[in-house]
């Protein structure tokens, strides 16, 4: 890691540890903490990753992913992920201008655009709008007369709803929002390609983060519960399964900073990738696998309100079928793959992107 | 430390190596298996292999070695494992026995026994697991008593693969009653007199696995390995490079990339998820191992990491075979079914050798300070 990513981190993990604390992360379940958010905001953090001309902070994919996966390690009740790692991207892709502060996307809505005098008025609504009641705008799917376009929507009614994360997941209500004619781009199906392995990205970076945290709990709490007379970290069948999940953490870990790497060298242009496929897949495995075992590892306790550990299993639990099924992932994999035929199976492995 | 490796890039001269590999082995008359480093013995192969100096590809070019990364030879091991290359002769020799002499042995050892290995003539076999010692390596009974300059060596090691093509055995002993301090290693010549190497067969009667027999073997004093009493430290580091490469994921490859050729006209849902899932397995698993390639390049100790990727790794080589079992009906006849059939037959020892399972969860959770 370049020692600016050392730095980043340290500093990151240290405004987490004070502002992001165990309390704030219970107070926010169901809605979300503007006042982290603000604390993100002034240390220059919410804009990692966006070209300083742009307004933006700097830095590039690495650093975005870095700020991402240490708020889900935290399980920050921020919108840091479409904000860094989704937005910026969409915009500069579909041609409009950057734009600060929290954002969310709705890549499938039933929202449609009409012409209007300068501009366009959508109609429709969008559910499951991950983090729209924070958001300062929202970049949403619109059908229009001339087809498919992207409106970047500063107005909308919020019908508050929360997902099994306990994270926003509002319906987005856009009657009569009126768009200027600068904030609506047309986009093809291969940019919609694209935003889906960009959000396939996140995710699989959110699923490291709250990973590295389950496997941080379980750990301790193996070597500090004691039954029989000794930690239950003795047991031969509890170390198995401790050293399981670190396998779990460590897999999904590599998988999702070699996909990061993957796309910063070789932006996605339409083209479904095999890397994070392959990484988003595997991430979603190794929640379902460690979230079983910190349960039962944890015990009774760790399955209360009232015990951190909820926090990342149940974002683990989520996140893992965010946007598309994993059988469905695993399946366009095998297509791609199918495609590209036995020969160059191994080829597509060393060179994932190619 | 655990989980704490840094993300590997392969260099652009690793890179270009790959092609030097996929270009010789299009070259090469051989049939594409699973497991071939354990059962594929091919004396010209690895001679071939040498001749393109890919053999000794980290060591000093003083004991025939061609001061290579660790990241090159990750790319050139990982490229014949994935082609089904036979490449069981050279195996023990390259990976482990010649590091351990580079490292622990004489200098009189290394102008020997090294370049020799190098060029692809010289074969090395393990000598650890005894009938009564296998988890528990550090109960070996296998003696070595003084006699004159040199040892005397009594006892038996078991699962010796390939000792009966092997030139040498590095032979783990007790050289005393301390459980680890006890133990040395000893360089045993396999012609030496009261060698005795027996076939244990697999269960589909195949010659691999020996045992080889010591019944008061000599042992010349200059064929002591390393220090008498420091035999558990070297094992461990030798263990380090046993269990991090891509042999440990890659023994099944040849039926993923038959599952591919399968998918590729039976597009069903199923085949193609199963595709999907043990591709990105794949795919993940080779990230990690690249993470420890890079640390062993750097010189970093990688016991633990090492002891996490086989773990995955193993495991991953039987779902592999599981779940093309499970989505395939294969044709008779067939490579698929033929490569199927000998995956099945060969998987139960993918999570054994080089450390059960459950001796790496030991170690793991050792790591994590459990």
């Amino acid at each position: 890691m370049s020692a600016e990513r050392e730095l980043l981190e340290t500093s990151l993990t240290e405004l987490l540890t004070d502002r992001c604390t165990p309390e704030v992360v219970a107070a926010a379940d169901g809605s979300w903490d503007p006042g982290l958010w603000s604390h993100l905001d002034r240390a220059g953090l919410t804009a990692v990753g966006v070209p300083e001309e742009a307004g933006g902070s700097g830095g590039g994919l690495l650093d975005a992913a870095l700020v991402a996966r240490c708020c889900a390690a935290f399980a920050a009740p921020v919108p840091i992920a479409p904000t860094l790692l989704v937005a910026p991207w969409l915009r500069e892709a579909a041609g409009l201008a950057h734009r600060p502060g929290p954002a969310a996307v709705a890549g499938t809505a039933a929202v449609t655009a009409a012409r209007d005098a300068g501009g366009w008025v959508l109609a429709g609504y969008a559910r499951r709008v991950a983090w729209g009641r924070c958001a300062e705008s929202v970049l949403v799917l619109v059908g229009t007369p001339e087809g498919l376009a992207l409106a970047d929507v500063a107005d909308g009614a919020v019908e508050p709803a929360a997902d099994a994360a306990g994270e926003p997941s509002d319906t987005v209500v856009f009657d009569g929002v009126r768009v200027p004619d600068e904030r609506v781009r047309p986009v093809t199906t291969r940019l919609l390609t694209a935003l889906r392995m960009r959000q396939a990205l996140a995710t699989t970076v959110m699923l490291a983060g709250a990973l590295d945290t389950v496997l941080d709990l379980t750990r301790r709490y193996a070597g500090e519960r004691v039954q029989f007379g000794r930690p239950i970290s003795a047991f031969q069948l509890v170390k198995r399964q401790v050293a399981q999940l670190a396998g779990e953490v460590a897999v999904a870990g590599a998988a999702a900073d070699a996909a990061v790497r993957e796309v910063a060298a070789a932006p996605a242009d339409g083209d479904p990738l095999p890397a994070v496929l392959a990484a988003r897949v595997r991430a979603a495995r190794s929640a379902t696998a460690a979230t079983a075992i910190a349960h039962q590892v944890h015990g009774a306790i760790g399955f209360t309100r009232e015990h951190r550990l909820q926090h990342f299993t149940r974002r683990l639990w989520t996140w893992r079928d965010a946007h598309d099924g994993e059988g469905a992932l695993q399946e366009e994999l095998g297509r791609l793959l199918a495609e590209r035929g036995g020969d160059r199976l191994w080829t597509t492995v060393t060179r994932a992107g190619v | 430390m655990t989980l704490a490796l840094p993300p590997a890039v392969l260099p652009e001269s690793a890179e270009a190596l790959r092609g030097d590999v996929r270009a010789f082995l299009a070259e090469q008359d051989f049939v594409p298996g699973v497991d071939t480093w354990l059962s594929s013995f091919d004396a010209g192969f690895s001679r071939r292999l040498a001749e393109r100096g890919w053999l000794g590809m980290t060591w000093p070019a003083r004991y025939g070695g061609h001061e290579c990364s660790a990241l090159e030879r990750f790319v050139v091991i990982e490229e014949l494992l994935a082609a089904g290359a036979p490449v069981a002769a050279h195996w023990v020799a390259d990976r482990q026995s010649g590091p351990s002499i580079l490292r622990f042995g004489t200098e009189e050892q290394r102008q020997r026994l090294v370049p020799p290995i190098a060029r692809g003539e010289s074969y090395f076999a393990i000598g650890m697991s005894e009938p009564d010692s296998g988890s528990d390596l550090a109960s070996v009974r296998t003696k070595a008593t003084p006699d004159g300059d040199g040892w005397r060596l009594d006892g038996a090691k078991v699962w010796t693969s390939g000792a009966h093509h092997c030139h040498y055995m590095i032979t783990l002993c007790r050289t005393g009653p301390d459980r680890h301090a006890g133990l040395s290693q000893f360089i045993v010549d396999l012609t030496a007199p009261g060698v005795q190497i027996r076939p244990i067969e697999l269960l589909t009667g195949e010659h691999h696995f020996n045992e080889v027999v010591l019944d008061g073997v000599y042992v010349p004093g200059d064929m002591v390995l390393g220090t008498i009493g420091d035999g558990w430290k070297q094992v461990t580091s030798e263990l380090a490079n046993e269990r991090s490469g891509p042999e440990r994921f890659l023994s099944t490859a040849q039926l993923l990339v038959e599952l591919a050729r399968y998918a590729e006209t039976a597009r069903d849902t199923r085949t193609l998820a199963t595709l999907g899932g043990l591709f990105a397995q794949l795919w993940s698993i080779r990230q990690l191992s690249l993470r420890v390639a890079g640390a062993l390049d750097r010189g970093a100790s990688v016991e633990v990491d090492a002891a996490l990727v086989k773990d995955l790794g193993t495991r991953f080589e039987q779902e592999v075979v599981e779940a093309v079992r499970v989505a395939v009906t294969a044709d008779p006849g067939s490579r698929l079914e033929g490569l199927l059939t000998h995956a099945v037959l060969h998987g139960p020892g993918f999570t054994l050798r080089g450390g059960t399972t459950e001796i790496l969860g030991v170690i793991v959770a050792r790591g994590l300070g459990l």
